[in-house]
């Protein structure tokens, strides 16, 4: 058997090295690769699924044309190509490249994705969607303070003395984190979790803090606020590298009796947070993504930031503020969250974009010229796109649609043309992470099945039959082209070779350790910003940060909030529809506490009807204390023929900045039903 | 050195990444590796274990030696590995193991099992469960001696499981706030998770072959030995067709009926094997016995069918060792006695026996609790004692035959009873048990608690 060292190049934290081995270009067996010291154990339940994934008899491997019927029949790659190629000339001839909707979801990352850009402008433009529906909210908060999105690396979390895990599931989301937050605790550290549930996470906590969903921000500046009156701050830190504390320190009303009112959480209880965190001496807080989905997602964020802002935890070892590391994406020009505004730099001109997180109104507003083409890749957005009853009745309108997948995806299926995606192990890629400082090779191991061209290829073909002239300098590199490509995209920065890249993960030179360590912020100020005139100036907040209520989408009298985090068995809608998936977990359940069950007359099995004025879904409950009363719990991602569609409850809406998605706002009430 | 599995709870976060691993390495079925949760539903008064468990490759392997097949051996390694194509589907190793590992596949009709991922370790590689563990959890140990601390609710049968299990100490239960541990709001989720009752209609429906089995083994004996006793030969056939259906009807119990035949290859220490060995002697007995009456002395044609007897309950008590079953009064070598008390004299032997099912009945007053299959079973066996007594009291011809069917009644109903409360030591049910009890007490103390505050 040969063997490589690969990644995974899906959405997730971890973005592990695995070791793989491969028998006539067929992957046979994952091991560990230990010399990513942030996975150094083995690849999550999804990551050893690819054994399954990449050779299932349900993948995509010709492509397919839908007949009046609604059925897929196969058709040859020339066929596909040349009927798309025609449908975009005809389009963009009659009304102009935004008559062309490009949508592109997260589910492959590599710098290979970049050629579909340059497609696209090579085409002369498209409609596109700018924002996200994950996580900007929380990029942009920690931007508008530090400059930069950046934190120390995973192990250093074994260093700290404290760790608060702020809305954070890593046991589900970013599992190997709890090998270093394990260390940690064989340290002595002290753990603490908090989040409305009681998640799997929590287990291995000694505190759990379960406040009301969306009041984190008050729970945050009430501890803030604490330890300013006892004068627990770091003043010498502060007066060296924050601005805007003093405006911070006497404006901040919130006390720990009011948040009490707010979270629900006792004063005492967040007055002994406040003081441990202050006395902690190496304080991690690590905050997660679900919480930052709110209406007041960012200033959220904000205000968590200010307890080690204020404590001096930014820029020493075994301390921070995690949320996002993006120190691995150096190859590119503009990082998240800039990237995610609607005309980012050189991209004006060409692009006309709509927002993801209120993509089917923002899709019925567009008059001039409307869609008449829709491409899709990388992502099911029937599953994922907040209120997505109406976004599938603006791609029900489009009248010819291209999804790029490697399965039947709900989105899939509504497409005219499916041209199947390549798999991980089938194109060289360089893959960098979010939370751990490595980039990664993934190496082609392996030709693709059936007709399967990768999606560099199938740009290419149709740049030829449009007469766009790809080539080299298109960056639409042709197959034997591709290779000398990659190497050409990343040999302009610096920091490692290439040769040493393809022995295994690399930390580039530029990476700092502890992150600020230099204390520079690339604020205006030059300093870590509490007060920030930005912050005021494009998204209308506070420039303080603060506790603003959670919107309730004019559905506060319906008594459940909906929230639909992620759980370990998918990476949002991928992942489940895979045999050893389901064999494992079995199926989605509504998880309901057992006081609301009680009041329901609810017992775990009994299937429910779940509603609000913008739908309804069906599904069956199971009960738990791992669920706070008043809360609602269904894994996102679900795909229809799974029992989900759970999106088309949810309110289009953005976050108060970044341009996310504020989908746990979602209020809903259920009933049980008997069919 | 022994090979063993090295858990450690506190790392565990139940992501089932061990689990997939074992069905993609294997290619075995789901649930080859299992996770076992203590407290599910995570109520707050108790903690959180995880335990991600396969086969525990005990040194004492009652999977191993109780087999009949002799479809098990034990490499240099001590890894206990079973041979799918010397399996004839019994499945009673899936009685005797008390950690759920070797399970029937249902599809195939023999028995998989966790071997250490037998083709990894010829090349030197780890398990797959072991290598796809994502926070180290899981690892592999090599060692003299195992013997360690289990925790109270793991089920120790002394079978010597190649196991270590760290971290069960760790709390994995955090303090709450604001706490929910209003013990009376959390009664729907304790209702849900601990009333996990035996679906016991359901486990008879699968067991029927047996029960049909041994109900024609006892009727068979217990003719064979009437006459025997009385010294009166007449109806020398039934106890042969009675027996030739048993041998029918347990075949019909195996997933590979075609491998029958390795039933008797393991009479040095399974207990099968020896029941199976008996039952073709007394098989042959009774066919002796109908061909040439006489020829076979009485003491004979007693001693095979008591032992035969006896080696049916044997099989029952090598898997369930509890006082349960040994006093029960549905058991082979009682039911089958008591029924030839009825046709011997005195009667006081008759009178006996009918007290010590009495008493068996009562100790089992439990069984009330139970589905409506147990409960009507556990009734019909409650009301024949004392109805029978009062039909044969009038002593004429119908209220005999009349007693007699009752009797016959109550017997059935006892050894159906019998399969009901059959229950080896299992994993699942250990737990399960265990924390209700464990978390009744906790909420009786803080009643308690709350009560005098």
């Amino acid at each position: 058997m040969k063997e490589f060292v690969t990644v995974c190049p899906r959405n997730c934290y971890s973005t592990c090295s695995f070791r793989i081995f491969t028998e006539g270009g067929r992957v046979k067996r994952i091991l560990p690769f230990e010399g990513n010291l942030a996975t150094p154990e083995g690849p999550c339940i999804k990551g050893l699924a690819y054994l399954e994934r990449e050779y299932s008899a349900d993948r995509l491997i010709y492509p397919l044309r839908k007949q009046p019927d609604g059925s897929f029949i196969r058709i040859g790659t020339d066929e596909a190509l040349s009927i798309i190629a025609d449908r975009l000339t005809t389009a963009r001839a009659k009304h102009g490249p935004h008559s062309v909707l490009f949508y592109k979801g997260s589910g492959y990352s590599g710098l290979s994705n970049d050629i579909a850009g340059n497609f696209w402008r090579l085409f002369g433009g498209a409609t596109t969607t700018y924002g996200n529906l994950c996580w900007p909210a929380g990029l942009e908060a920690v931007r508008l303070t530090m400059g930069e999105v950046k934190h120390n690396v995973p192990w250093d979390l074994a260093n700290a003395s404290m760790i608060i895990l702020w809305g954070k599931n890593p046991a589900e989301t970013n599992v190997q984190e709890m090998i270093h937050i394990d260390r940690a605790k064989k340290n002595g550290a002290r753990v603490v979790v908090i989040d409305p549930r009681r998640t799997l996470t929590a287990d291995k906590a000694d505190l759990l803090i379960r406040p009301r969903p969306g009041t984190d921000a008050a729970l945050a500046l009430a501890m803030a606020r604490v330890i300013i009156d006892r004068g627990l701050t770091d003043k010498e830190y502060i007066s060296r590298n924050v601005t805007g504390f003093e405006k911070f320190a006497s404006s901040l009303d919130m006390t720990p009796d009011k948040a009490q009112m707010i979270t629900g959480i006792p004063a005492s209880t967040i007055i002994d947070l406040a003081v441990a965190a202050a006395g902690a001496g190496r304080l991690t807080v690590v905050a997660g993504y679900g919480l930052q989905r709110y209406t007041n997602g960012g200033q959220t964020i904000r205000s968590i930031l200010s307890i080690p802002v204020i404590t001096g935890m930014i820029g020493r070892p075994g301390c921070g503020f995690n949320f996002a590391s993006l120190q691995s994406y150096i190859f590119d020009d503009l990082k998240e969250p800039l990237s995610y505004y609607p005309d980012p730099g050189s991209d004006k001109p060409f692009r006309r974009a709509i927002s993801m997180a209120t993509f089917g109104p923002d899709f019925f507003a567009l008059k001039d010229p409307p869609i008449e083409v829709a491409w899709i890749e990388r992502g099911n957005p029937v599953t994922q796109l907040p209120g997505s009853g109406e976004a599938v009745k603006a791609l029900e309108s489009v009248p010819f649609k291209v999804v790029v997948d490697q399965f039947m995806t709900d989105t899939a299926a509504m497409a005219d043309i499916v041209l199947p995606a390549k798999g991980i192990f089938e194109q060289a890629d360089v893959v960098g992470s979010y939370w751990n400082p490595y980039i990664q090779y993934k190496p082609k191991v392996g030709d693709p099945p059936g007709e399967v061209i990768p999606e560099s290829e199938i740009y290419r073909c149709l740049a030829e039959l449009i007469g766009m002239n790809p080539g080299p300098g298109s960056g639409i590199p042709a197959p034997d082209e591709y290779e000398g490509w990659l190497i050409e995209r990343i040999s302009h920065t610096t920091g490692f070779m290439l040769e040493e890249l393809m022995r295994g993960p690399v930390i580039p030179d530029q990476n700092e350790h502890p992150a600020y360590a230099g204390m520079e912020f690339n604020t205006p100020s030059g300093k870590i910003e509490l007060w920030s005139d930005r912050a005021a100036e494009i998204w209308g907040v506070n420039p303080l940060p603060s506790y603003d209520p959670p919107d309730d989408y004019g559905e506060s009298h319906l008594p459940f909030r909906l929230m639909t985090p992620n759980i370990a068995s998918r990476i949002h809608s991928q992942f489940g529809n895979l045999g050893v998936i389901r064999h494992v977990t079995g199926g989605p359940a509504w998880e309901i506490s057992d006081a609301d069950a009680a009041r329901k007359g609810l017992k775990s099995g009994d299937r429910i009807r779940i509603f609000n004025s913008r739908g309804e879904v069906k599904g069956r409950v199971t009960v738990t204390a791992r669920v706070k009363e008043g809360s609602l719990i269904f894994p996102n991602g679900i795909w229809l023929s799974e029992g989900g569609g759970v999106n088309r409850l949810i309110e289009p809406r953005e976050t108060d900045m970044g341009h996310g998605a504020a989908f746990h706002n979602t209020r809903v009430d259920i009933e049980k039903i008997t069919l | 050195m022994r090979k063993g599995f090295t858990f450690d709870a506190a790392r565990c976060v139940s992501c089932n990444a061990c689990n997939a691993a074992c069905m993609l390495e294997n290619g075995l079925q789901p649930g080859t590796r299992s996770l076992f949760v203590w407290n599910e539903a995570a109520l707050p008064l108790k903690n959180v274990i995880n335990l991600s468990m396969a086969c525990n490759h005990c040194e004492e392997p009652v999977c191993a030696s109780g087999c009949p097949a002799s479809a098990y051996t034990i490499d240099s390694g001590g890894a206990v590995i079973h041979h799918p194509e010397r399996c004839m589907g019994c499945g009673y190793c899936t009685w005797s193991c008390p950690y759920d590992a070797p399970k029937i596949n249902p599809a195939l009709g023999y028995i998989e099992k966790c071997h250490f991922c037998a083709g990894r370790a010829t090349e030197g590689i780890e398990p797959a469960c072991v290598t796809a563990c994502p926070t180290g959890a899981l690892k592999i140990t090599e060692s003299d001696n195992f013997d360690h601390t289990l925790p109270s609710w793991f089920p120790d049968t002394g079978i010597k499981p190649s196991l270590f299990l760290t971290g069960m100490d760790n709390p994995g239960k955090p303090e709450i706030i604001p706490s929910n541990n209003d013990p009376e709001e959390t009664n729907a989720v304790v209702a849900a998770v601990t009333d996990g009752r035996y679906d016991k209609t359901g486990k008879l429906k699968q067991e029927w072959s047996l029960a049909v089995f041994s109900l024609l083994i006892i009727a068979a004996a217990a003719m064979l030995i009437v006459s025997a006793v009385s010294g009166n030969n007449t109806g020398g056939l039934i106890p042969f067709l009675l027996m030739a259906g048993a041998l029918a009807v347990s075949v019909t119990h195996l997933g590979v009926p075609g491998k029958a035949w390795r039933a008797v290859l393991h009479v040095r220490s399974s207990p099968l094997s020896r029941e199976i060995v008996m039952v073709l002697l007394l098989t042959l007995t009774s066919m002796a016995n109908w061909l040439w009456p006489y020829l076979i002395p009485p003491p004979v044609i007693i001693t095979v069918s008591l032992l035969t007897l006896i080696s049916l309950d044997l099989v029952y008590f090598g898997a369930d060792r509890s006082v349960n079953i040994r006093l029960h009064s549905g058991q082979a070598f009682f039911t089958s006695i008591y029924a030839v008390s009825w046709f011997i004299e005195p009667g006081i032997i008759f009178i006996l026996f009918s007290m010590l099912a009495a008493i068996s009945v009562v100790r089992r007053y439990r069984s009330t609790e139970g589905d409506q299959a147990e409960r009507i079973l556990y009734f019909t066996r409650a009301m024949a004692l004392p109805l029978v007594f009062m039909l044969i009291y009038p002593g004429n011809p119908a209220t005999d035959i009349a007693a007699l069917a009752l009797f016959i009644a109550g017997m059935t109903a006892d050894r159906l009873l019998f399969y009901l409360d059959f229950n080896p030591p299992d994993i699942k049910r250990s737990i399960k048990e265990h924390f209700k009890t464990e978390y009744e007490k906790e909420r009786d103390k803080q009643r308690q608690d709350s009560g005098l505050s």
